[in-house]
């Protein structure tokens, strides 16, 4: 027995909490980013599922049911503006950035600027 | 699309209602709009697998419309290590509360080792109580608090940090210093010393005809003892403040000594008598009877104590460095 007299963790063991601790932080990681580049990307306007595409196509994959309860919470908060409008004859509802919008996503820029420096720095 | 609607109608059952037709419509606009992707990207019109694979990586609907809902929690983080210590205190102020009811009871025979039993198994309703309610307390502060914007106001009270409790040793209670705990002991002899002329009791002997019995000499006389004893420890500790184990030690010995010096007192009743030939000026059978429920009640705290100073001395032990004896600082 050793002095600490903890079970071994097997190897397998181990590799599955490592697993699930670095999807834990990579979670973290992106939640704070997504609302970031959804409002970068919204400067155009898009409805869910076209939004999804644009992330996805420039590497950035969101679940559909993360991304468009997230459209719904900024523009509650009034950082995007929503229209119901008829497109290849269906209804969609197309977001864009707001005018608080804009001002918030220029601040958050800069303080993504400075944080991105500063890691590039640290790591 | 029977599938979608299936879909659709699932995760309504669970939409917040308010909003309940307008994510509806969008959920459907967007799926629908992925499954026309996926034709096209195919080449051919969606079968029901190809549906269900569709909505299953959507998400369960339950989770999905989860999402919808505004992030909530009944206690954030910022109340929650207070909402903790309060909710401990309460459970452990009930606990001690029932104890003392409980004893009292037996000490003055009025409940059976049955219906003691059945108080304790009450004990579970009244901290649920307690927990209900500190619950309900913190989450209506915390409800407010983030309707009115008042958590980010909170975190700026203002406070001073000179104004912060002294670092303890372990051992001295949040309230005694090794100095304060000196003054209250000498304080303590000084005040039991006089006694030994009251003891005598001339005073009163003359004046209202009454007389205390031998017991209440061997009875102050251990009360004294204890009472050295502490003034003694209590300079020690001043002198050697690491020896925090010394408090609860010394504690329990004394209440014990005293615990068995008041069983003892008990078993000589009447402890007042009629003085001479001189009738007494006041009821002694009712002052007895004061006499006896006192001491009895007296008993029942000295219970409490030592099961406060045995649950002290065994955190310390368990916490003494076993290389140097001596106790961590706690902080």
């Amino acid at each position: 027995m050793t002095p600490s007299s903890k079970p071994a963790i097997s190897p397998v063991d181990a590799a599955d909490a490592s697993d699930a601790q670095f999807e834990n932080l990579r979670q973290e990681v992106r939640r704070g980013a997504l609302p970031l580049a959804v409002l970068s990307a919204l400067r155009k306007e898009f409805y869910g599922y076209t939004l999804r595409q644009e992330l996805a196509a420039k590497g950035l994959e969101i679940d559909e049911s993360t991304l468009y309860p997230l459209l719904r919470r900024l523009e509650t908060h009034g950082l995007l503006t929503s229209q119901w409008r008829e497109e290849d004859k269906r209804n969609k509802r197309f977001y864009r950035l707001s005018p608080a919008g804009k001002v918030v996503l220029k601040r958050l820029l800069d303080e993504w600027r400075t944080l991105n420096q500063s890691l590039n720095d640290i790591v | 699309m029977q599938l979608l609607e299936r879909y659709l109608q699932s995760v309504a059952n669970f939409l917040p209602a308010k909003n309940r037709k307008d994510i509806l419509a969008e959920l459907r606009a967007n799926l629908t709009a992925e499954f026309e992707a996926h034709e096209e990207a195919t080449g051919r019109p969606l079968t029901e697998d190809d549906e269900a694979d569709i909505l299953r990586k959507h998400g369960l609907p339950m989770a999905v419309a989860s999402r919808y809902f505004p992030q909530q929690h009944l206690i954030g983080p910022e109340w929650i290590a207070t909402y903790w210590f309060v909710l401990k205190i309460g459970l452990a102020v009930a606990a001690a509360v029932t104890l003392v009811i409980s004893l009292m009871e037996v000490a003055l025979d009025k409940i059976s080792a049955g219906e003691l039993v059945a108080m304790w198994f009450r004990y579970p309703a009244t901290a649920l109580t307690v927990f209900a309610w500190t619950t309900l307390v913190f989450a209506t502060g915390e409800y407010f608090a983030r309707r009115f914007h008042w958590k980010h106001e909170l975190s700026k009270f203002c406070w001073d940090p000179r104004k912060l409790p002294v670092i303890r040793l372990n051992g001295e209670s949040a309230g005694g210093s090794p100095k304060s705990d000196f003054f209250g002991a000498c304080i303590g002899l000084l005040i039991l010393l006089p006694m030994a002329n009251w003891l005598n009791l001339a005073p009163l002997a003359a004046h209202h005809g009454v007389a205390f019995t031998h017991s209440w000499r061997t009875f102050y006389e251990i009360c004294l003892f204890c009472a050295i004893v502490s003034v003694v420890i209590a300079f020690a500790r001043m002198l050697r403040p690491d020896w925090g184990i010394l408090k609860p030690a010394t504690g329990i010995a004394t209440s014990a000594i005293l615990l068995a010096a008041l069983a003892n007192f008990l078993r000589y009743a009447p402890w007042l008598v009629p003085s001479g030939t001189m009738q007494p000026a006041i009821d002694l059978v009712s002052l007895n009877m004061i006499l006896r429920l006192m001491v009895r009640a007296w008993m029942v705290a000295l219970v409490v104590i030592i099961a406060v100073y045995a649950w002290s001395f065994v955190k310390q032990l368990r916490q003494r460095n076993p290389r140097t004896g001596i106790s961590p600082v706690v902080v």
